[in-house]
């Protein structure tokens, strides 16, 4: 797997704090864009405020200097102060209105300006003519409104609030253009930041895919292969966890085929070994049986019987030597070969071996029981009933009627089986030797044997996973016991 | 030098070779035999090289004993070059050795051995097969000239 940059660089770490915090980033990113165009809405919305609160202020105005300049007609024609009262309000409360325009518009600074000195002109004239009225010269008052110049600095007053207005008008205009700009430009920029992150995250997905998923599917892959023996998939390559997770896998693989070959060569050099011992061992002894023959057969004449038992001794033991070399590497090639399982009919195999193993003529009570089967390797098990069979037939030879019974009893897990004779057993005390190889409880003039048949006995039971035990009394015979696998329950 | 070889034993062990003469002695079936004791030899002898440069090759043994372990060049070794050289492939060669190794059987018939024979592990079945093995390729087996 081709390593891409910084999808195999990254530790798993960073790798899970990209993908996390990307997306975060642009939810922040999208939530600050969101508070900027309800900002802006805010800001329209003020922006319409004001207009509506300079046009009232600015109606107020107008209608105040309108009312007072009425009521000083009124005055002028009546002499009655109480029409007078407009203008005593318009004085009080024309400042505080241009005030309040100041402050809601102080850039409109200089149009607000022309409407106060036009109302502070309209308010002298009036406060002249309520002068005029109040001390008497009624006439000259009257005179000075026909002469239109009331209406003049009316009309100029009018006008300057128009003025302001207008203004008002072209900068709310130009405030609402800015807006309307400045939100589609969010618009824009919060449909392409959208646009970006699907984009990231589309492009997370694949680098995720292609920096985690893949390479830990190698590493998995490469777990199925190491169980069949198969070669390995090149490393990740790469320097996070993955790759590490991937380079101490093949190492301990390699390990692990440096340890399988080491073993395969021990077993060759094991294997060499039981050749040269079964090869260099024997000629030497056919040799001491040969010339002891020969010395039998040429010097006839010349020996007496002690001469002759001698050479029988000297025969007889090289025949047994041969025997224990045969018994000892059949004992070494138990451990070696796998086990073939099956399912075995274990009384067929007991019957059948039995046959083999008690002569013709001996008149022994054979029996076997009905047996459940068990899961094995048929030669091995095969082997393990011929030990004791031929044990149970050797050591209840000289009984006056010799009987042997082959019984067995089903377990949950495993089988338990024995053979029982009726020979002339052994001394319980010495129970923990007897599957000891080359250990005898019987001297060797006694009954022949070379002490290594129980032993195979218990390898072959414990190499199936079994126990193998024994009781007896001396003199009344031997029964031993061991366990295989039932087998798989049939369905 | 020239005299007719009718048995070449080839066998490095002197006890397993004194055992052997002795069976074919019994039989009546030890003239002519010739005795070697390592593979080189047995090689030169066959392929008239070396020490037996210019023997008649036509005139070769009717049976060839040979072990298989052997000082200098095994009995595989040896039986190779015999079956390779079309002056000799046909003389009958027989193993006879220790080994019951199924690779060296194997190996052996490959090569084209004409017997092989496991030695029996006691004296009185050793010496009947050697003699049984004596009587076979001297007096039952015809050879393919003569």
């Amino acid at each position: 797997m081709r390593a891409s940059g910084w999808s195999s660089a990254w530790s798993l770490r960073a790798k899970g704090l990209v993908i996390v915090s990307v997306p975060l980033a642009f939810e922040l990113a999208f939530v600050i864009a969101l508070s900027f165009v309800d900002n802006l809405a805010r800001r329209q919305q003020a922006a319409e405020l004001r207009v509506q609160e300079i046009t009232a202020a600015s109606y107020r105005l107008m209608s105040l200097l309108v009312d007072a300049e009425t009521g000083i007609r009124g005055y002028i024609i009546t002499e009655q102060p109480r029409f007078a009262e407009p203008y005593d309000r318009a004085v009080r409360e024309v400042p505080q209105q241009l005030a309040r325009l100041r402050a809601i518009a102080p850039e409109l600074a200089r149009e607000i300006g022309d409407v106060g000195v036009l109302a502070a002109a309209m308010l002298e004239y009036e406060t002249l003519e309520h002068f005029r009225v109040s001390v008497g010269h009624r006439d000259e008052a009257a005179t000075i409104v026909q002469s239109g110049r009331g209406k003049q600095l009316m009309d100029a007053a009018r006008l300057a609030v128009d003025h302001l207005l207008q203004r008002e008008t072209v900068l709310a205009a130009r405030t609402r253009g800015a807006h309307e700009r400045t939100r589609r430009h969010l618009r824009t920029l919060l449909l392409s930041g959208l646009a970006v992150n699907v984009v990231v995250a589309a492009a997370m997905v694949w680098l995720f895919s292609a920096g985690v998923v893949k390479r830990l599917g190698v590493v998995v892959d490469n777990t199925h292969r190491l169980e069949r023996e198969e070669a390995l998939l090149p490393h990740v390559g790469g320097s996070d966890e993955i790759a590490r997770l991937d380079g101490r896998f093949h190492e301990m693989a390699a390990t692990l085929e440096q340890n399988r070959k080491a073993l395969e060569a021990s077993n060759r050099e094991l294997d060499a070994f039981s050749y040269s011992v079964s090869h260099d061992l024997r000629s030497p002894l056919r040799a001491v049986n040969g010339y002891a023959r020969m010395i039998e057969e040429d010097f006839a004449d010349r020996l007496d019987d002690d001469g002759r038992r001698y050479l029988g001794a000297i025969r007889g033991e090289a025949r047994r030597m041969g025997q224990l070399i045969d018994d000892l590497l059949a004992f070494s090639r138990l451990g070696r070969n796998p086990l073939q399982l099956s399912n075995i009919d274990v009384a067929a195999l007991a019957r059948e071996v039995l046959a083999a193993v008690v002569p013709d003529d001996a008149k022994v009570d054979v029996h076997v029981d009905e047996l459940p089967p068990a899961c094995g390797d048929r030669g091995l098990v095969r082997q393990v009933l011929l030990n004791l069979l031929a044990n149970a037939v050797k050591f209840s030879a000289r009984s006056s009627a010799p009987r042997i019974s082959v019984e067995g009893k089903r377990g949950l897990r495993e089988n338990t089986y024995w053979v029982r004779d009726n020979g002339v057993g052994f001394d319980m005390r010495y129970v923990d030797k007897l599957f000891g190889v080359f250990q005898r409880l019987h001297g060797g003039g006694e009954f022949e044997g070379t002490g290594v048949g129980l032993a195979i006995v218990q390898r072959v039971v414990h190499r199936h996973g079994g126990r193998v035990w024994a009781e007896s009394k001396e003199g009344h015979g031997a029964c031993f016991y061991f366990t295989l696998p039932a087998p798989e329950e049939e369905t | 030098m020239n005299e007719e070889v009718e048995v070449l034993i080839v066998e490095d062990n002197p006890h397993d070779l004194e055992m052997t003469l002795r069976a074919l002695r019994k039989h009546r079936l030890a003239n002519h035999i010739l005795t070697l004791s390592d593979g080189a030899a047995a090689a030169d002898f066959l392929l008239a090289r070396g020490a037996w440069e210019g023997r008649d090759t036509s005139n070769g043994p009717r049976v060839v004993f040979l072990d298989l372990k052997l000082p200098k060049l095994d009995g595989i070794e040896v039986l190779r070059e015999v079956k390779a050289d079309p002056r000799t492939r046909s003389i009958p060669i027989v193993i006879v050795t220790s080994s019951a190794e199924e690779r060296d059987r194997v190996e052996s018939y490959d090569l084209g051995v004409n017997s092989y024979v496991v030695k029996p592990i006691e004296f009185e079945a050793f010496a009947r097969t050697i003699a049984d093995l004596g009587f076979y390729w001297l007096a039952v087996n015809r050879p393919p000239r003569n």
